[in-house]
């Protein structure tokens, strides 16, 4: 048998068999429905998205803060180096006594 | 006077969900037949269809209106069948026997005289559906575009995404496939 002679009459089967175009009763509604239906907005996926785009501020504030006692830490061991390796070897202890 | 495309997905785009009825309503056809290409069940071709008209909506705002409003729609629903047919498992391996008679005798009268088995008969049509649902989403897919919608290679890679080399490449593969499905069918019977 040849396939490739019939693997043409087949497609050309296809092409002379189109789809239906015909669109069922009230499918317009339908899909209406379900766009309008997605507008109504639920409590929670509007909370967590004002939850998510507080993310970027805080990480902000949270590198500013840290930034910040980096730098007033390192002051306080540039002005006093000698208070500052003091308080550095008795922190331990302090901690111990306060025990 | 009719609304244009373009002022009717500028009215939707402005907040008013409801002017994207007569939209559809004008595209509806189209892109049912589309969707029956690529499936023989009306419920799935339903789903097809619903699915299309609701990633339209969404992602109405990335249309530029460079092109027209169809294009950009049946580029959309072709992804859409693309990804519907990956979902969707391959039917089990057919043979001979698992054909109707209305085929079987088709085939008959093709070995006997090609010029018997004429290609507006039904059974024809069933046969090319089954052999179509043997294929991988790929091959289905270009095997439909360029052979059964006498697409251009440059049209298919617009409408897929892919690139010409690729669908050249897939289309190659895709007859090869189809070739392999269609002797599997008939082995047992006539080679």
């Amino acid at each position: 048998m040849n396939t490739d002679l019939l693997i043409k009459k087949l497609i050309n089967a296809a092409k002379y068999h189109k789809p239906s175009d015909a669109v069922p009763y009230a499918f317009e509604k339908r899909i209406m429905a379900q766009i309008t239906g997605s507008q109504v907005y639920d409590a929670t996926v509007v909370w967590a998205k004002v939850l998510w785009r507080a993310v970027k501020p805080c990480l902000f504030i949270m590198a500013a803060a840290c930034l910040w006692a980096i730098l007033s830490q390192n002051q306080i061991a540039i002005d006093n180096p000698s208070e500052a390796f003091k308080t550095a070897i008795l922190a331990g202890l302090n901690e111990i006594g306060s025990n | 006077m009719e609304e244009t495309d373009a002022e009717i997905i500028e009215k939707v785009l402005n907040g008013n969900p409801a002017s994207f009825e007569p939209l559809m309503t004008k595209y509806q056809g189209r892109i049912f037949a589309i969707a029956r290409r690529y499936t023989n069940s009306e419920a799935d071709a339903q789903d097809i269809v619903q699915e299309i008209w609701i990633k339209a909506y969404n992602k109405l705002s990335s249309y530029r209106g460079e092109a027209p409003f169809e294009h950009w729609l049946t580029r959309l629903a072709v992804r859409v069948c693309y990804d519907f047919l990956r979902r969707k498992k391959r039917g089990p391996e057919i043979t001979f026997s698992d054909i109707g008679d209305g085929e079987q005798d088709w085939l008959e009268r093709f070995k006997m005289d090609p010029n018997l088995a004429k290609e507006d008969e039904e059974a024809a049509k069933a046969l090319i559906d089954k052999l179509l649902s043997e294929l991988s989403p790929s091959s289905r897919l270009v095997i439909t575009l360029l052979e059964i919608e006498d697409k251009s290679v440059k049209e298919v890679a617009k409408l897929t995404g892919w690139s010409p080399t690729l669908v050249k490449v897939r289309a190659f593969r895709a007859r090869a496939e189809m070739k392999k499905c269609l002797s599997k069918i008939i082995k047992s019977k006539y080679l």
